[in-house]
């Protein structure tokens, strides 16, 4: 428009020039003629309807000028918009980077985790390699499927030996993910057998660590666990797995190596399988079903009462977590819940009190749809103040809560790239936005029923009709009972976590460090006793070390993850069924195992170290002549109390018998020499304790051991001359993941702590919000009553009679939203059940706690409120009400 | 509006605009150079009332504008008459002609 405007005076100008005027003249002549520029700029906008702009300006102007005068009102808003919307989008936030991330493969809701289940009880485990033939041989409703397992391997490269994790897999196992090799190529059915030459697959990471990305490594041999490899590819950089595995190694040439070609023989391995497209994981449990059955009736003595399980993958990846998902969500949902209801409530509450002035702009002139707008604004504004603290909020919570995401939470070994939720951030915005305007709108929209003369002459009770305070109080009280059941389910889970981390463990973790070291048994040519007198040994010359109290090996380092079992049979009983024959987890440890962790003896001896030992016949024993050896050897036996009480329930123990080894396949008799105490090695909260323990010298397993020694004192301290010592006793074995015993055991209560702590933050939030909710309510009312208060003071009421009368007032709200709290909570109490452990979901302790600390949170709410009250000037109120 | 120097009779600025660009889109100044020619110089347009009234009728929808370049090569808003224009100044012209005819009868009796 100015610039229209403008070329007209120049075009004036130019006209007055061509009729003889200077230059000068001729634009005195065109402006005088034209008027004031800025004039009819302003008379055009007029007349364009440009006035909307304006009036927003003077609805911002307005709403800005409102929020001042109400300070209170506007404070607890903005704070409500911002810790709801804040803390749900860092939240929120955390839990996409770690729960609720897709698995990182193509189409990833066909792959589809299969492993075996006893049909009675339900057990899972692993799965049995011919197993994993049959089903691979039989089944159609997968693409494809592999099995796989992840183990440790001494890596040998030039002088250097390393300890190396190696996934073993089906030749198939990159096609069922959906990988194909960057460099090189995949594995074939003739990698994949027993017999054939050994090939390997290479991470891209350990590729570029260990080879520097040299492309020529491809057809050059490495040494795993004493055999010769030849690397055939390269995997993309892409390819996510468990990321503990930098290598990948056909599962066939090594079966024998691992004792796996056994039917019976359930060892670490799991499958995963893609299922083909449209065919939905039902149809394939059914013909898993039928498979397993099929095989139940070929080989019923190792199969009997064996079936197959099918789950998605995501779910058995995330199975854990996701337990605690139904959890966290509800704690987002509520929290969210409870921002909306205040800010309704405090929205509600300033809008009714402002129907006077409703009354005299509508006396005004103003229509209807002007004040709607103008409430509109007033919430816009402070939702966009809201929503930016919120942001702050969010951005501040979510560095805290970053640093706190164990990295067990994230198996895929992906860096913890922290993703900012935004769609939650505009979620929770548009939510509480939502709210307000709804509230906020309610009294201009009822303008119509509001009567002008009523509203102006009603001074006293200052407008808003006992219906609409009702409402306000309503959302007060739900808005406890929120409250009250968040911070009930956090303190449960809070509990639990108390519950299952000072739990007794049974054994010591202080002062003791942990430490693994490689199997010699590849190098040694496979010789089980050479490997098992190795371990020994090397736990012999640790306990020799100055400063150092007991020195042991063991086959399963405590919270080391611990998967032997094994099937065993009491003597002199009738012989169970093979589908309840009973099993039980077992240890192999040196003598010192006990002294060196700290569980006591409770009766009879432990193992002396003088055991007859395993002598198969040859240096190299097959399955047949180790089988022959063990039948042919008594062994030793010690078993934790429960067992005894299991098995030998008011007898003594010592000296009872059992036969160790599956239904079809019994091999040695076991003597019970000693009874030990109890305690939890595999993992947290671990009800089972029926367990027993042999000794190394008599079933040394093919296995890799674990080193433990006890110090006198800090078990750091011995960590130097630990290794320089296992260096002396060997230098082709690696010793690795060296950790103080105490670690092993908090770094899996981590995992629990992190969830423990995001619903308490959750519940904290809640909390807060419930506390402001009440005191602008409060606040609002007080300042309402200020005329009241100011006459009754002036009658001689006592301060503290009216401070009495507003926390009368809060309690009204808060007792009834507290009991509506506690019923809902113990009605809710059963869908945490199982994150529970160690108290019951109607636990006293934590309900009398969650009370108090509410209750303790509404007299602080209703405090400032009525003191405010009981200092009103009587004169000051009087007069300008 | 239009009390010092111009002839105009209130309110019928809206309807001269409307006449003036009956036969051809025209830029502001061009608008106010054919009032005055049609009126042989009788009536002038206040340059200041002029362009706040194109702006009303342009709200009203009766004419459009867009920009072009002038007869003097300058860079210049055309305003056109639309159909709705079109109508309006017709409807004008109607009214217009009554009054007149009116005020005529009036003033003719002594």
């Amino acid at each position: 428009m100015a610039e229209e405007l403008r070329l007209h005076v120049e075009a004036l100008v130019e006209r007055n020039i061509e009729a003889g005027l200077s230059r000068e003249e001729a634009r005195r002549a065109a402006v005088k003629e034209f008027g004031g520029v800025d004039q009819i700029e302003e008379r055009c906008r007029d007349e364009e309807r440009l006035m909307w702009l304006e009036q927003l300006g003077a609805d911002l102007r307005y709403a800005a000028r409102q929020m001042r005068r109400a300070p209170i009102f506007s404070l607890v808003t903005v704070m409500t918009l911002a810790l709801g919307i804040g803390a749900n989008t860092a939240f929120f936030g955390v839990l996409s980077t770690t729960l609720y991330r897709p698995l990182p493969y193509p189409e990833p809701d066909r792959l589809v985790h299969l492993d075996e289940r006893t049909l009675k009880g339900n057990w899972t485990m692993p799965v049995s390699y011919p197993d994993f033939l049959d089903w691979k041989r039989l089944q159609t409703t997968f693409s494809s499927i592999s099995i796989y397992l992840g183990d440790a391997m001494s890596v040998q490269r030039e002088a250097a030996t390393d300890r190396v994790g190696v996934l073993f897999v089906d030749h198939d196992f990159l096609r069922t993910l959906g990988y194909t090799p960057a460099l090189g190529r995949d594995f074939t059915e003739a990698d994949d057998r027993v017999g054939v030459p050994r090939t390997v697959l290479l991470t891209a990471d350990a590729w570029k660590r260990r080879f520097d990305s040299d492309a020529s490594v491809i057809g050059k041999v490495m040494n795993i666990n004493g055999q010769p490899v030849t690397i055939v590819g390269v995997l993309p950089e892409t390819y996510r797995f468990f990321r503990e595995s930098e290598f990948l190694v056909p599962l066939g040439p090594w079966v024998e190596d691992r004792f796996m070609q056994m039917r019976e023989s359930h060892s670490a391995s799991v499958v995963v399988g893609r299922l083909k497209p449209g065919v939905n994981l039902n149809a394939a449990r059914a013909e898993m079903d039928a498979i397993a059955s099929r095989i139940e009736k070929e080989y019923p003595k190792s199969n009997g009462g064996i079936g197959a399980r099918l789950i998605s993958l995501r779910d058995y990846l995330v199975g854990d977590a996701r337990q605690g998902q139904l959890l966290l969500m509800s704690a987002v949902a509520l929290v969210l819940l409870i921002a909306c209801v205040n800010v309704a409530n405090l929205v509600l509450a300033r809008s009714l009190s402002r129907d006077r002035e409703i009354a005299v702009r509508a006396a005004l002139g103003a229509g209807r749809g002007r004040l709607v707008r103008q409430f509109f604004t007033e919430c816009l504004l402070l939702s966009f103040i809201g929503g930016t603290a919120g942001l702050a909020v969010a951005a501040t919570l979510s560095n805290a809560l970053v640093s706190l995401i164990p990295g067990g939470l994230l198996s895929f070994g992906d860096p913890v790239a922290f993703h900012f939720d935004w769609r939650m951030l505009g979620f929770g915005f548009a939510v509480t936005l939502a709210t307000g305007v709804l509230f906020g709108l309610a009294p201009a929209w009822q303008l119509r029923r509001v009567s002008l003369v009523d509203s102006l002459k009603d001074r006293s009770a200052s407008g808003a009709s006992a219906g609409h305070l009702r409402l306000a109080d309503l959302l007060v009280v739900a808005q406890v009972g929120l409250a009250t059941v968040l911070v009930i389910a956090a303190g449960l889970v809070l509990r639990s976590l108390w519950t299952l981390s000072s739990e007794p463990l049974g054994f010591e973790s202080e002062n003791v460090l942990s430490v693994r070291l490689g199997s010699p048994s590849g190098r040694m040519g496979g010789s089980l006793p050479r490997a098992g007198a190795f371990y020994e040994e090397a736990a012999q010359r640790l306990g020799r070390l100055p400063g150092v109290e007991a020195a042991a090996a063991t086959s399963n380092l405590a919270f080391g993850y611990n998967d032997s079992h094994n099937q065993f049979r009491v003597a002199d009983r009738p012989v169970p069924d093979p589908a309840s024959y009973p099993s039980a987890s077992y240890r192999i440890v040196t003598q010192d195992y006990f002294r060196a962790m700290g569980i006591p003896v409770l009766q009879g001896r432990v193992f002396t170290g003088q055991e007859p030992p395993l002598a198969p016949k040859s240096e190299k024993p097959d399955m047949k002549e180790l089988l022959e050896a063990l039948r042919q050897l008594p062994m030793d036996g010690v078993v934790t109390r429960s067992f005894a009480q299991r098995y030998w329930p008011g007898e003594n123990p010592i000296g009872k018998r059992l036969l160790l080894g599956p239904p079809d396949i019994p091999m040695s008799w076991i003597t019970v020499v000693g009874v030990v105490a109890d305690s939890t090695q595999d993992e947290l909260g671990q009800k089972n304790h029926e367990e027993f323990y042999l000794s190394i010298r008599q079933l040394p397993a093919p296995m890799e051991f674990g080193l433990i020694v006890r110090g006198r004192g800090d078990p750091a301290a011995l960590a130097e001359s630990v290794r320089a010592e296992l260096r002396r006793f060997t230098s082709t074995e690696p010793v690795y993941d060296m950790q103080v015993l105490s670690s092993r055991v908090a770094q899996v209560l981590s995992g629990r702590t992190f969830q423990t702590r995001l619903v308490a933050g959750f519940a904290a939030v809640a909390l807060l919000l419930a506390a402001i909710g009440l005191f602008g309510v409060l606040a609002f009312n007080v300042g309402r009553r200020t005329r009241e208060f100011g006459v009754r003071l002036a009658l001689g009421a006592s301060p503290t009679k009216i401070v009495r009368s507003v926390f009368v007032r809060g309690f009204a709200l808060v007792l009834p939203g507290l009991a509506l709290g506690l019923l809902a909570a113990s009605w809710c109490g059963r869908y945490v059940q199982n994150q529970l452990y160690g108290i019951e979901p109607t636990d006293l302790v934590t309900y009398t706690t969650a009370s108090g600390a509410l209750l303790v949170a509404a007299v602080l709410a209703c405090w400032l409120p009525a003191r405010r009250a009981s200092r009103v000037d009587p004169i000051e109120a009087l007069r300008t009400e | 509006m239009g009390k010092e120097k111009n002839d105009l009779v209130y309110g019928t600025l809206d309807m001269l605009i409307l006449k003036a660009l009956e036969l051809e889109p025209r830029h502001g100044l061009a608008v106010a150079d054919r009032i005055q020619q049609m009126s042989k110089s009788v009536l002038r347009v206040e340059q200041g009332s002029l362009y706040p009234a194109l702006y009303r009728l342009e709200a009203e929808g009766w004419i459009k504008a867009e920009w072009g370049v002038s007869e003097t090569n300058r860079k210049a808003r055309y305003y056109r008459l639309t159909p709705a224009g079109r109508k309006q100044l017709a409807n004008e012209r109607e009214h217009w002609s009554r009054i007149t005819a009116a005020i005529d009868l009036v003033m003719s009796q002594a």
